[in-house]
């Protein structure tokens, strides 16, 4: 008898289908990997089971009664319980008040109940917590906030435990700890849902694992089984097929538009980059490579200053690590953010527009219709809001955006994220185009590595926020290529 | 015993409580029925500190409970001839009943809509008012012919009495379960509702037994006042006031709000000869006790941590 199950699951959100008739089910005792890159709906599907929202159309049976018209609190009493990847504990009480607050009954009470506290130590000594009872969350580094955060889905005595991207933001050592702590609680009498990007990180966790690419399930069974499916091969490591496009004589001595030595770059207690020093030269298609939570879009926020970080970033020459977002994209380095940031109530003409304020009126007539040109499906939709499009054409449109500024260089963070095969040829096309006819300068970041192969004259690696490898294609594939891709 | 001592919020509650008893001993009349204004206006403050130091959620409209409070005891008193702590009763239900019934469905919504609506019954309020002035004085007000005592002193202790116990019963409910399921529904409402409270349930009851505390101290202001009027229960600029006292005494802590009470209205009080300069003086003054301590007046008492 399985414990849930999920029956044609869809949500919609405008014009893209997150989740796509999805149907799984987890038996007794199971742990089930929910594996899919970054964007694939594995996230969505989480937030379903939980009630965070409500499903366009499907079915969640837990324990045989459907629960996907429930509030989220009542699901919970049934004896779901999660642990989100973002969290915000209690800040101003202890790790021992944070998990007694979740052995709270659900009733008005004015006098907490005797026993509260031996239960909670008991809880957080079964975590390894009991050296940091007294300390808050804020003094604590994230690993160990994480564990605080599975005791309190543990104190809710859960039949089924959900665990989204547990191992995110920690370091090796952390990684395997946390996974034993995980694997010892198999024991137990519960399953567990583990939610990952990462195939290689739960394979030795889980009994079984459901794979997820583009909001549908696209192969599930024991690990070994998933991990040797071809179409899971070719959606983590990207289209093998295709030959790559002809590379551009590689100019080292062009001059060098953007320098990062990005020394440490830290959200809170997590390390995101650490000595990250990169080059890119005018003309040159330079991309970052590597898994989600590698630390691509960290080391982009720094460029761009959303964030604080130790080090410098140079824009031909000078430092532009004081200067405001807005200051830098004037400089003409423009973002296409892995979010896209769509305006999503404006029309495909007035989020351009809006990209052209500064710019005079028929010159930015003109600059819409060059880029309606490269994107001749843009400008069939441009009366369309923007949350009407689907993924794919929205990632036209931002990168529409960011071409009517006329920009040196494009940074791109995922354009591919969670866009179907077909759909990424088309983006293929037009990187190309603009490298080579627009003679834009590049730097892409992302996780589909035959994807950025296929383009980049230059590839940086990363891993766990360090560069693992800083080289030409050709060194890449020898030094890295077949290691990675296997 | 120890252990509330050991708290120092309660520790300083105690003091002021022990420092207030003396005041009729030492003050002329007048400075003590100004002292007694400020525990009434007192008892506003920690009872909109309730629900957004602990909650979250921004009242813009407490004195919509209030004035609900303060004009039904009024009306009630000039026209019926039910004994005074009726009036104050069928006030204070009213308060809580109008609050629930007009406010409170907007704690189930998430993001700015219950600062709207509640910043929105107020106006409503003062419309009302100024509409059935036959009723309620419309502009001018209403002077009610009941009266708590007419000894200085008793006023003073009867408000004290209550401002204590308003204290207390906050208090209570700020350090008890409920209050760390409505700090934690204030910090992250999913994950407070995926630990499986109802926290819609919780800021329904924190923002009653705001409207309880309200009504009851505004129908009292009246009966010490002995008058009702816009400006004194129902006006924006009164909230204000209550937000800013809440800030400068230092929200999130009950006691707090205590301290920033006194220090708006003894402060005006003081700089009564400055005229309309006055509220300036006043704001300027609250700036700097932001600007120098951010967590209020409170916090130069407490251990830092």
């Amino acid at each position: 008898m399985a414990l849930l199950e999920v029956i044609n699951l869809n949500k919609q959100f405008g014009g893209i289908h997150a989740t796509n008739n999805v149907s799984f089910d987890v038996k007794d005792h199971e742990i089930v990997g929910l594996i899919g890159p970054n964007g694939a709906g594995k996230s969505t599907i989480l937030h379903l089971i939980v009630g965070l929202y409500k499903p366009t159309s499907g079915t969640i049976k837990f324990e045989s009664k459907e629960i996907q018209h429930l509030p989220i609190h009542k699901r919970i009493k049934k004896g779901i319980s999660v642990m989100f990847q973002h969290s915000r504990p209690l800040s101003r009480q202890t790790v021992l008040e944070n998990i007694e607050l979740s052995l709270l009954p659900d009733k008005f009470k004015v006098f907490y109940p005797k026993d509260i506290k031996s239960k909670a130590v008991e809880i957080a000594k079964k975590l390894g917590l009991e050296l940091v009872l007294d300390k808050r969350p804020n003094e604590l580094p994230f690993g160990i906030v994480r564990r605080m955060e599975l005791a309190k889905a543990l104190a809710l005595n859960p039949k089924l435990l959900l665990l989204d991207e547990p191992f995110a933001g920690l370091s090796h050592s952390e990684v395997s700890e946390f996974s034993r702590l995980i694997r010892s609680l198999k024991a137990q009498q519960f399953s567990i849902i583990v939610i990952d990007h990462n195939v290689k990180a739960v394979k030795d966790l889980v009994d079984r694992i459901v794979a997820i690419h583009a909001g549908k399930i696209i192969a599930s069974g024991t690990p070994d089984e998933v991990i040797s499916n071809p179409e899971v091969k070719r959606v983590f490591l990207g289209e093998a097929q295709g030959t790559a496009f002809e590379k551009k004589l590689l100019d080292n001595e062009s001059n060098i538009l953007l320098e990062a030595n990005i020394k440490s770059l830290k959200y809170n207690k997590a390390q995101a980059l650490s000595d990250v020093d990169l080059v890119v030269r005018e003309g040159q298609f330079v991309s970052v490579v590597g898994l989600n939570g590698a630390g691509k879009t960290s080391l982009f926020k720094a460029i761009f200053s959303f964030v604080n970080y130790e080090g410098d970033v140079k824009w031909q020459g000078q430092s532009i690590k004081h200067l405001h977002t807005a200051e830098i994209v004037n400089l003409g380095i423009a973002f296409v953010p892995e979010t896209r940031e769509l305006f999503k109530y404006m029309s495909v003409e007035e989020n351009l527009s809006l990209a052209l304020q500064k710019v005079e009126k028929n010159e930015a007539k003109k600059r819409i219709e060059e880029v309606y040109s490269i994107f001749p499906r843009l400008s069939e939709r441009k009366k369309q809001s923007a949350s009407t499009l689907s993924g794919g054409e929205q990632q036209m449109l931002t990168i529409a955006r960011a071409l009517v500024q006329k920009p040196k260089m494009i940074v791109l963070d995922e354009p591919t994220l969670g866009l179907a095969p077909i759909v990424l040829d088309d983006i293929s096309k037009v990187l190309d185009y603009m490298h080579k006819q627009m003679n834009l300068t590049i730097l892409l970041g992302e996780q589909n590595l035959h994807f950025a192969l296929k383009h980049s004259d230059k590839v940086y690696l990363l891993e766990h926020g360090s560069l693992i490898c800083d080289c030409t294609m050709e060194e890449f594939k020898e030094r890295i290529g077949d290691k990675y891709l296997a | 015993m120890k252990g509330i001592l050991k708290d120092r919020v309660i520790l300083i509650g105690l003091v002021i409580f022990l420092l207030l008893s003396f005041v009729p001993h030492v003050f002329s009349p007048y400075v003590v029925g100004v002292f007694n204004i400020a525990l009434y206006f007192a008892v506003f403050v920690m009872s909109w500190d309730l629900l957004f130091g602990y909650s979250g959620e921004v009242n813009f409209g407490s004195t919509f409970q209030i004035g609900i409070g303060a004009y039904t005891a009024a009306i009630l008193n000039i026209n019926t001839h039910l004994p005074l702590s009726v009036c104050i009763a069928f006030g204070t239900l009213a308060a809580v009943v109008a609050g629930l019934f007009l406010v409170a469905p907007a704690l189930r919504l998430r993001g700015p809509y219950f600062g709207l609506i509640t910043l929105v019954s107020v106006l409503l309020l003062e419309q009302f008012v100024t509409i059935f002035a036959q009723y309620t004085g419309g502009e001018i007000g209403l002077s009610v012919p009941g009266i708590i005592s007419v000894s200085s002193k008793t006023n003073f202790y009867f408000a004290l009495l209550f401002c204590a116990f308003s204290a207390i019963v906050l208090l209570i409910i700020a350090k008890s379960p409920i209050g760390l399921i409505l700090q934690a529904s204030a910090q992250d409402p999913t994950e407070a509702e995926s630990l499986g409270f109802n926290i819609t349930k919780y800021k329904v009851l924190a923002f009653g037994i705001s409207a309880l505390f309200s009504g009851l101290s505004g129908a009292l202001l009246v009966f010490y006042l002995g008058t009702a009027s816009v400006s004194l229960v129902v006006s924006i600029a009164v909230v204000l006031q209550i937000i800013i006292s809440a800030i400068i005494g230092g929200r999130r802590t009950i006691i707090g709000p205590i301290l920033g009470a006194f220090f708006i209205i003894l402060l005006r009080e003081w700089l009564q000869h400055l005229g309309q300069l006055n509220y300036v003086v006043v704001s300027i003054m609250g700036l700097i006790v932001l600007l120098f301590l951010p967590n209020g007046i409170i916090s130069l008492f407490l251990r830092k941590n």
